[in-house]
């Protein structure tokens, strides 16, 4: 969803040759002011024990004093990149995990895996695979050195709570959050959202509607968020013809996706809509009957 | 909009290195004397230092001195000057020469540079706008394979923007993308990208433009103000050509004047630093830049506020596509941030209707209010109280249409025909609402503000039918005969003509002009038969006919009165309408002892109206016939138990308490002690197996039961249900009368008034309602509200007339007159009440008895004795003797205030030695009054 994330990962990864076994990688850490670089031996009682490179012996840095560490990701950007415009998510989500493996150990670190986990945790939100993307998120959300990122895994937590159906957890993230009451226009479009988002869980679906609705209104220029919105208001009208029975809002949900068909080919979003389409056709069958 | 990449600066002398022919030193303007070789090398070098004026001289003396050569490497050395002159001339601005030489080039041989030459003839062109002959060369050189490079990337370049210029918008489609694509000046990406976006408009390539200005969007470009505007127009021209959808795609392209001002002076600054320290040969480009920029943040700026404009039509878009809540949420921020400003007030309008429209009328309601309230001098503030009367009456809300009244005297008189009409309409409704809410009056005085003060406009005609109609709520049907007829007379092709000829007999039959309204019926069914109406026509007629008395003249009214219930069946439109025709001709065939006829007649409106029919009631009405034919067990019995399984759970369904009162009515007379027992089985396992949501049905059937198994177990039952139902939703006349019964017994004013209010306002068509009329009296009687109690007598009185069950009503009348101290009138009362036969019994006896009181009220003593001895004579065996017990005791009391105390003493004595009162209650008094008179 996230295409700073995306790109942030594409032109920031570092590629190279070093090799890494299951306990010794080679790495670059960053202590204080100091980066230091070498291989990381292994990982015991809060500490790292850290092999500079060309010196001899190990030292032992507590995990808290370390500010960053730099794993050598080895990841073929050209062929990722073309899986992203293929939107060959499955491929996308094996070559990361195939490329963080060798750190896997060391994955709870502060390190720049974090981007990649980002990554992963968007990708199996958008499979569907939820309960792998809440585990990223979940992490990722109490990682405060990227404030920008840890909203975004906050935000994801919430999505992925609610598509669990865990709704006593995502409505307790939520309340933490501000994402359960009245929000105005002037909120971020993810804000609104989430909110639409924990609305419609809450089955509340004409402030949903309204929330949802701010988003399209106020903030289609966000080429993140608007997308995912309008499909979003497209699910909430269907359930408020169902709710209501209302051809009308069935007429707005039909609207809404002849819109998404056409300004957002090629897209999740559009293929998402296609389907919703058949729920509307579906259902407006059953209303005539 | 000219502009153009330079041409790359090939070495001159590469060029005509061929034709050299000897070394020596170059001296400006000393051609003559020089060398060719030194004339070339010198012309060469001030074109690569771009000095072309300085080449030219010696570009000029080259071409003199080989102009003439006819060998090949003469010729070409003559050509490549012609173009070097071409092209020198060219970047001097000076197109008539650059034009001159280019000819000559292209009219000889050799051409190595023919498809340069060609472009920089297209760019001469260009500067001097001749479109035609760019497209010439264009289109001339289009299918060359050998372009390549910057002359391809130039010629499209220039047949682009000649195309669109000439406004070929398909044709400039092609090349112009070519440009975007290819070209790294960001000055030409932007010209391109606008150009492209501008045909695509012009083409109505609407799926294309949407892709294209997304990836445009994608980038800065769009904060360029160009492309901004460009959309603007081309969406506001969609908008007024009624293509609102791609009207509001492009409108939401369209940012925000500040964002693209912010934007533009930041790039402004940008450029603005760049200026001092540019080379040379950008510096011009930075300058129109800055120029260019300028005059686009001015055109901006002059540009009357367009962001709410495009706002509010972006929300009429999606309220029109029914996305009503992105509409929504537009308006509300319109109105939020410019209450007082004509956008902000129509965007408050605009909010409302899309809040009526999804149904949010509560909401819808609020927001009237609040800017009613906000702005009472607001330029919607009459429509909208007006739409949300409309709405509210539509959904039957009328108090709360009455209660905008207040808000509707504020309004300020209407200044312009259109306000006038809303204001007339205003009126209307608020009419019509207090009409639905019960306040006639009060409906008469606002239609009469519609006649009186809004006479030329189209609701004061039918106002004046309503007006009528409110008069006939009223019973004043003098009154609304006379709006009827006015209606008739101003509008005699009025969609309300014939409606009204159909009240004016409804009115007539009122006033008792029964023969008129019987020809208004007989002539608007021959008018109007296929009016809705028609059925209760025949409906009316049909009571007219049934109430005539039947004479050795006329014998056959009942048969007519048949006939028309008949036809009100065939043509209702309506199920009330059929079934009242129903129902009244099942009266009218049991008066005639025609059961085999209601049999028939409730299994043909059963048919008629298969899923609409009141079959609860037609089942009763079957039974009741069934019963008199004989079929009591067979079949009545179990339709019966049916029917009350079927349709027991719906309050609605009043004909199931006629069916249980007729099935234990049959238990009482009919039924043996094992057959009445065997019924109460079935009741209960009807009741045990009712679902747990039928609590209507349960109560029905427990109510059923506790009737059969005799009147004390009924009224305990009663009793019970008073003290637990505190929802009187599940219950239905038979409960609600038992429950009735014993808030009376026991003076229970609360739960007297709380019972009748619901029964009355719940089912006001039950047989069974004059169980409420006569709680609410007692209620009234308790409190002392005499006058009240007399009104709700008169109601129960005008519905049930002097049914045997309904003594009660006339004694009450004649109590509460008594009570007023109008002792005549209540005489008067009592002994209407010995007039009416069905009554004789108790009813009898208290009447006599009072008439007597009301004597004594005034001191008539010889009067009252006379009552109150007829009490005791006449009427000794009802309620065990009671009456005649007070009777002789009041007659004694009168006899001994007249001074005739031994004819009291025998009064006394009489009494004790009289059967009937000898051991009644009061006899012990008699004795100590015996005992003091000394007997």
């Amino acid at each position: 969803m996230s295409k700073l994330f995306f790109n942030a990962l594409l032109t920031g990864m570092l590629i190279s040759a070093m090799s890494a076994s299951a306990t010794s990688v080679p790495a670059r850490i960053t202590v204080g002011d100091k980066k230091l670089s070498g291989v990381i031996e292994g990982k015991k009682n809060g500490s790292i024990a850290f092999r500079q490179a060309n010196r001899a012996g190990v030292i032992s840095y507590p995990i808290d004093a370390i500010k960053e560490i730099d794993f050598p990701v080895k990841l073929n950007t050209r062929a990722f990149g073309e899986m992203q415009q293929n939107r060959e998510y499955e491929q996308m989500a094996v070559a990361i995990e195939t490329a963080l493996r060798p750190f896997e150990d060391y994955s709870d670190l502060p390190s720049n895996l974090a981007r990649y986990q980002n990554v992963l945790m968007e990708l199996y939100y958008k499979m569907g695979d939820f309960s792998k993307a809440l585990v990223f998120a979940k992490r990722l959300s109490v990682d405060d050195r990227d404030p920008e990122m840890r909203k975004n895994a906050i935000v994801y937590l919430g999505l992925s709570l609610i598509e669990l159906d865990r709704l006593a957890e995502a409505e307790a993230l939520f309340a933490t959050q501000g994402w359960t009451g009245d929000i105005q226009e002037d909120a971020s479009a993810e804000d609104l959202y989430i909110t639409a988002k924990f609305l419609m869980m809450k089955k509340d679906y004409l402030a949903a509607i309204e929330t949802a609705a701010k988003i399209v209104a106020f903030h289609h220029q966000d080429e993140d968020w608007n997308c995912p919105a309008e499909l979003l208001c497209a699910e909430i009208y269907l359930r408020m013809a169902e709710a209501y029975n209302s051809v009308d809002y069935l007429d707005s949900a039909d609207e809404v996706i002849k819109e998404i068909s056409l300004l957002y080919k090629d897209t999740d979003e559009a293929d998402k809509a296609k389907n919703l389409k058949l729920s509307v056709d579906t259902l407006r069958y059953e209303m005539s009957e | 909009m000219i502009f153009i990449h330079g041409y790359c600066k090939r070495p001159f002398m590469v060029v005509v290195a061929a034709v050299l022919l000897g070394n020596g030193a170059v001296w400006a303007q000393n051609y003559g004397s020089m060398g060719i070789r030194d004339v070339v090398e010198f012309a060469d070098k001030q074109l690569r230092d771009g000095k072309y004026e300085e080449a030219l001289p010696a570009l000029e003396e080259v071409l003199l001195r080989t102009s003439a050569l006819t060998d090949p490497q003469g010729r070409q050395t003559a050509q490549t000057c012609r173009f070097e002159l071409a092209r020198a001339y060219l970047q001097l601005g000076e197109s008539a020469s650059a034009m001159k030489f280019l000819g000559e080039y292209l009219s000889n041989e050799p051409r190595p540079e023919e498809n340069r030459a060609m472009t920089m003839l297209a760019q001469v062109s260009f500067e001097s706008e001749d479109w035609e002959k760019i497209i010439e060369i264009y289109e001339s050189m289009a299918n060359r394979r050998d372009l390549e490079g910057e002359v391809l990337f130039n010629l499209r370049l220039l047949g682009g923007q000649a195309y669109f210029r000439t406004e070929q918008y398909e044709k400039c489609l092609e090349p112009l993308r070519f440009v975007e694509k290819n070209t790294d000046d960001d000055r030409v990406k932007g010209l391109s990208q606008i150009m492209v976006t501008r045909a695509l408009v012009e083409l109505q390539e609407w799926e294309q433009l949407y892709a294209w200005v997304l990836r445009v969007s994608s980038t800065d470009r769009k904060y360029d103000i160009s492309l901004n505007l460009t959309l603007m127009r081309a969406a506001r021209s969609l908008y007024e050509g009624g293509e609102y959808l791609n009207a509001l795609y492009l409108y939401r392209m369209v940012l925000p004047r500040e964002t693209l001002i912010e934007h533009a002076n930041q790039r402004l600054a940008s450029l603005q630093n760049q200026t001092g320290k540019a080379k040379k040969s950008d510096q011009i480009q930075i300058e129109n830049d800055i120029k260019g920029l300028q005059e686009s943040i001015t055109t901006l700026k002059d540009l009357p506020p367009y962001e709410q404009e495009i706002t509010f039509r972006i929300g009429q878009i999606y309220s029109d596509l029914k996305r009503y809540w992105e509409g929504f949420v537009l308006f509300e921020k319109l109105y939020r941030d410019q209450p007082t400003s004509e956008i902000g007030e129509a965007a408050a309008m605009q909010s409302v209707m899309v809040l009526y429209a999804v149904h949010q009328s509560e909401r819808a309601d609020e927001r009237v209010i609040k800017y009613v309230e906000e702005n009472p001098d607001g330029q919607y503030a009459r429509t909208m109280l007006a739409l949300m009367a409309r709405e509210n009456l539509v959904q039957g809300n009328f108090s709360k249409v009455v209660e905008m009244r207040t808000y509707i005297d504020a309004l300020k008189k209407p200044e312009d025909e259109n306000d006038r009409r809303v204001e007339a309409d205003l009126h209307y409704l608020l009419a019509f609402a207090y009409h639905q809410d019960g306040k006639p009056a009060k409906a008469v005085e606002q239609f009469s503000v519609v006649i009186d003060e809004y006479s030329e406009l189209d609701q004061a005609s039918s106002a004046i039918y309503y007006r009528g109609m409110s008069y006939m709520m009223q019973a004043d049907y003098d009154e609304a005969l006379t709006n009827f007829k006015q209606y008739q007379s101003e509008k005699s092709s009025g969609e309300l003509y014939s409606d009204s000829l159909f009240r004016e007999g409804v009115c007539l039959y009122g006033l008792e002009r029964v023969p008129e309204a019987e020809a208004t019926f007989s002539s608007f069914i021959e008018k109007y038969p296929s009016s809705p109406m028609v059925s209760e026509a025949y409906s009316m007629r049909g009571d007219i006919e049934a109430s005539k008395e039947a004479s050795a003249d006329d014998p056959l009214t009942l048969d007519r009165a048949q006939r028309d219930y008949r036809k009100a069946i065939d043509f209702a439109t309506t199920t009330d309408q059929a079934s009242y025709a129903a129902f009244q001709a099942a009266k009218v065939y049991k008066l005639e002892y025609k059961w085999q006829e209601i049999v028939d007649l409730m299994n043909y409106y059963m048919g008629r109206w298969p899923d609409k029919a009141d079959v609860a009631e037609a089942v009763y009405w079957k039974g009741q016939a069934q019963i008199e034919l004989g079929q009591l067990k067979a079949e009545t019995i179990p339709s019966y138990i049916d029917a009350i399984v079927r349709y027991g759970n719906d309050p609605q369904r009043t004909g199931v308490d006629k069916i249980i009162d007729s099935l234990i009515d049959i238990a009482d007379k009919d039924l043996s002690p094992e057959e009445r027992e065997g019924l109460s089985v079935k009741l209960q396992v009807k009741m045990t197996s009712a679902k747990a949501d039928s609590a209507v049905l349960k109560l029905r059937l427990q109510v059923a039961q506790a009737r059969l198994q005799g009147e004390d177990v009924a009224m305990a039952l009663a009793s019970e249900l008073l003290d637990s139902i505190d929802d009187l939703s599940i219950t239905t006349p038979g409960s609600l009368s038992l429950m009735c019964g014993v808030a009376v017994n026991t003076g229970n004013v609360e739960q007297m008034t709380r019972l009748s209010d619901y029964f009355i306002e719940n089912f006001e068509g039950s047989d069974l309602l004059w169980h409420a009329y006569k709680a609410r009296t007692l209620a009234y009687m308790s409190q002392k509200k005499y006058q009240e109690a007399l009104s709700t007598i008169e109601q129960a009185q005008g519905r049930f007339g002097i049914e045997p069950f309904m003594g009660w009503a006339q004694l009450q009348k004649a109590d509460a007159l008594y009570q007023m101290g109008d002792y005549e009138q209540a005489e008067n009362e009592y002994n209407m009440a010995l007039n009416v036969p069905p009554w004789r019994g108790p009813i009898f006896a208290e009447a006599m008895f009072n008439m007597g009181k009301c004597r004594l009220a005034v001191s008539d003593y010889e009067g009252a004795h006379t009552f109150f001895q007829r009490t005791y004579l006449l009427f000794k065996a009802y309620d065990n003797g009671d009456w005649a017990a007070k009777g002789y005791l009041a007659a004694a009391d009168c006899l001994n205030k007249l001074g005739r105390k031994a004819e009291a003493v025998q009064t006394l004595k009489a009494m004790l030695e009289d059967e009937y009162t000898k051991s009644n209650v009061l006899a012990e008094q008699v004795r100590e009054l015996l005992r003091n008179y000394g007997g």
